[in-house]
């Protein structure tokens, strides 16, 4: 890295940090620091935004684009109809009994033991995502440039402590702001270069039709396969769920919008996000295509993950003198096709394109064998190189300063999501267990001390499980996985709530176990594996099925409902 | 400006105290979202 590069990543974080610090110095109101109160639709906005888009968004996401091709669009289709059912449902309810947690309402409606589960839920997956938050663009880092990873997850993850030790969920906001706006900024500036790179080559029809005979512009797809990963109703429904699950019950996106100045500001900032969010994700994933396309007329590295290959290995510089006869005949045949699409001769259009894919195919075989290598020879092997190949670009592509600028971007992002769940985690341990074990002790000083204090806590244990996730990585992937199969469940509890009303707590307490169960089993048992998205809505019907059987079966009429 | 330093103002006229009125804000949503997908099967079919 360039001393241009790193004086503007250094430049860029120091002022988020101090700007934050320096913004919320005088405030010393529990409303503030716990809600961050007063705030306008566009910092909501921004905030959701942000907390959402973590670090590993802009590293796997162009990756996946330049992989798998734009597909992966579809998982954002259902999130802004569930943005318009937190609009309608979810903040006018938490508006009206001025919740500090998501959970307080849970006991508002059926009773204690019901927010603890909700409460003690949250704190155990966000806690430990907390860490892999940290974790997973620091070996990223690490493994690029070099730098010591304990260095890197110690300063990020010291740094998000000290400023929302010190400003609480205000800070959090104003840092999130310009995080995020230097994320927009950086990611749009790539995207521009990269789009002008490609030019000198094709117009961005030509580049377009190229992505998709190479079969990356396969974006909506209408298979009703319940395995297809990536379709059209696992984004709408599966994604619905997810998103409404997200960005309606997990406590760091409702604090986000807790902390509006009415809540008419926390619905526009919401309404902001439903618009803006699915076109962002497809910018992302069409800058990976792009990449992809760049590399078809500029030679890329033998493979993009970091470290070298052992070429004095005859098979492995065998590999590579394969490698590169494959990558030039996809040279020839690229240019063939392009040739042919400006000659609009259909049959040679036809004949050019199929000798293209055939052409990829092969590289890709010969490409592959090297990745391979490359894992063994430097124990990679649970890495993912899609992930190492937008990085890779901006460092060797890019004008200098703008590896500065997008390092930022990916620590900007890895701050704010941690910052938004360690003030999350902290809101939760303060308002939903302590003060309901000591309620006398719910002074304002009190109350803001104990809440630094949970962030402190909360920080230290999100460095140390990413300082020692190395040593762990199967339970990165359980945490994931845990995260994912919890979600519908607690939604099914929040929509019982809110449109069951004859449902009391203790049935509902019942059948999330039981719907949870359920889905634990079926992932556990499921032969062929259903696709990821679809154990959300599985989680949440179930609860509201198992909830009403219950409760009809117990037979009590008496109701409990204060929503 | 708030005391945070957060500059709160605002272009667009909320009328305090009504949770759910925006109904042509619901169905911008609803439209950027429908005609996003009818783009983009477009342009699945057409760089096919």
């Amino acid at each position: 890295m360039s001393s241009i590069d790193f004086a503007t990543l250094l430049f860029t974080l120091l002022f988020i940090t101090f700007w934050g610090i320096y913004k919320t110095r005088n405030q010393h109101g529990v409303n503030k620091f716990l809600k961050g109160s007063d705030m306008s639709w566009r910092t909501i906005g921004l905030s959701v935004m942000a907390t959402q888009a973590s670090a590993i968004t802009f590293l796997s996401t162009p990756g996946l684009g330049f992989d798998k091709g734009m597909s992966f669009v579809q998982n954002y289709f259902g999130l802004p109809i569930a943005m318009i059912v937190v609009c309608l449902v979810f903040i006018p309810l938490y508006y009206k009994q001025k919740v500090y947690s998501a959970y307080q309402y849970l006991e508002n409606r059926f009773d204690r033991k019901t927010r603890y589960l909700g409460s003690a839920l949250f704190l155990i997956q966000r806690g430990l995502a907390a860490g892999i938050t940290l974790y997973a663009p620091s070996i990223v880092l690490s493994h690029i440039f070099g730098w010591d990873l304990n260095i890197i997850v110690i300063t990020v993850g010291l740094t998000v402590v000290v400023y929302t030790i010190s400003g609480g969920t205000q800070a959090v906001f104003v840092t999130h702001r310009h995080q995020m706006t230097i994320i927009l900024f950086g990611m749009i500036l790539v995207f521009v270069l990269t789009a002008i790179a490609i030019t000198d080559h094709v117009s961005v029809s030509e580049a377009f039709s190229i992505a998709g005979a190479l079969d990356k512009m396969t974006i909506v797809n209408y298979d009703t396969n319940l395995n297809e990963r990536y379709t059209i109703w696992t984004g709408l429904i599966g994604g619905f769920f997810l998103a409404l699950s997200y960005f309606g019950t997990d406590q760091s996106q409702v604090q986000r919008y807790l902390g509006g100045k009415s809540a008419a500001q926390s619905q526009i900032g919401m309404i902001f996000n439903a618009i803006v969010k699915v076109p962002m994700q497809f910018g992302i994933l069409l800058l990976g295509v792009m990449i992809f396309i760049f590399y078809l007329w500029t030679a890329p590295p033998t493979t993009f993950l970091p470290g070298d290959i052992d070429t004095s290995d005859p098979v492995v510089a065998e590999q590579i003198k394969q490698l590169e006869t494959a990558y030039n005949e996809q040279r020839v045949s690229v240019d063939s096709y392009v040739e042919a699409m400006r000659s609009s001769n259909e049959e040679e259009l036809l004949s050019t394109k199929s000798k293209l894919q055939t052409a990829h195919a092969q590289y890709l075989v010969a490409h592959s064998v090297l990745v391979e290598q490359v894992k063994e020879q430097h124990g990679l092997q649970n890495v993912k190189e899609s992930d190492y190949v937008f990085l890779n670009f901006i460092q060797n592509q890019l004008p200098i300063g703008i590896l500065g600028l997008l390092v930022a971007v990916i620590i900007s992002a890895a701050m704010s999501s941690t910052a938004s769940e360690l003030n999350a985690l902290s809101t939760i341990s303060t308002v939903d267990f302590y003060q309901t074990f000591f309620p006398h002790h719910a002074t304002k000083e009190h109350t803001i001390l104990l809440s630094r204090i949970f962030t402190l806590f909360w920080g230290i244990l999100a460095i140390a499980f990413a300082l020692f996730a190395t040593l762990l990585e199967s339970l990165i992937e359980a945490v994931n996985i845990i995260g994912s199969l919890f979600y519908g469940s607690i939604l099914g509890i929040f929509l019982t709530a809110f449109f069951l009303k004859f449902v009391r707590g203790s049935a509902v307490f019942i059948a999330a176990i039981l719907a949870e169960a359920v889905v634990i089993s079926l992932y556990v048992w499921s032969p062929s594996g259903i696709a990821y998205l679809w154990y959300n809505p599985i989680g949440c019907i179930l609860v509201m099925i198992f909830a009403v059987t219950i409760q009809t079966a117990t037979g009590s009429s008496k109701t409990n409902n204060h929503a | 400006m708030s005391d945070s330093g957060i500059d709160n103002d605002d272009n667009i006229e909320i009328p305090e105290g009504r949770a759910r009125p925006w109904a042509k804000y619901y169905l911008i949503v609803v439209g950027v979202l429908v005609f996003q997908i009818l783009l983009y099967t477009w342009m699945t079919h057409h760089f096919a």
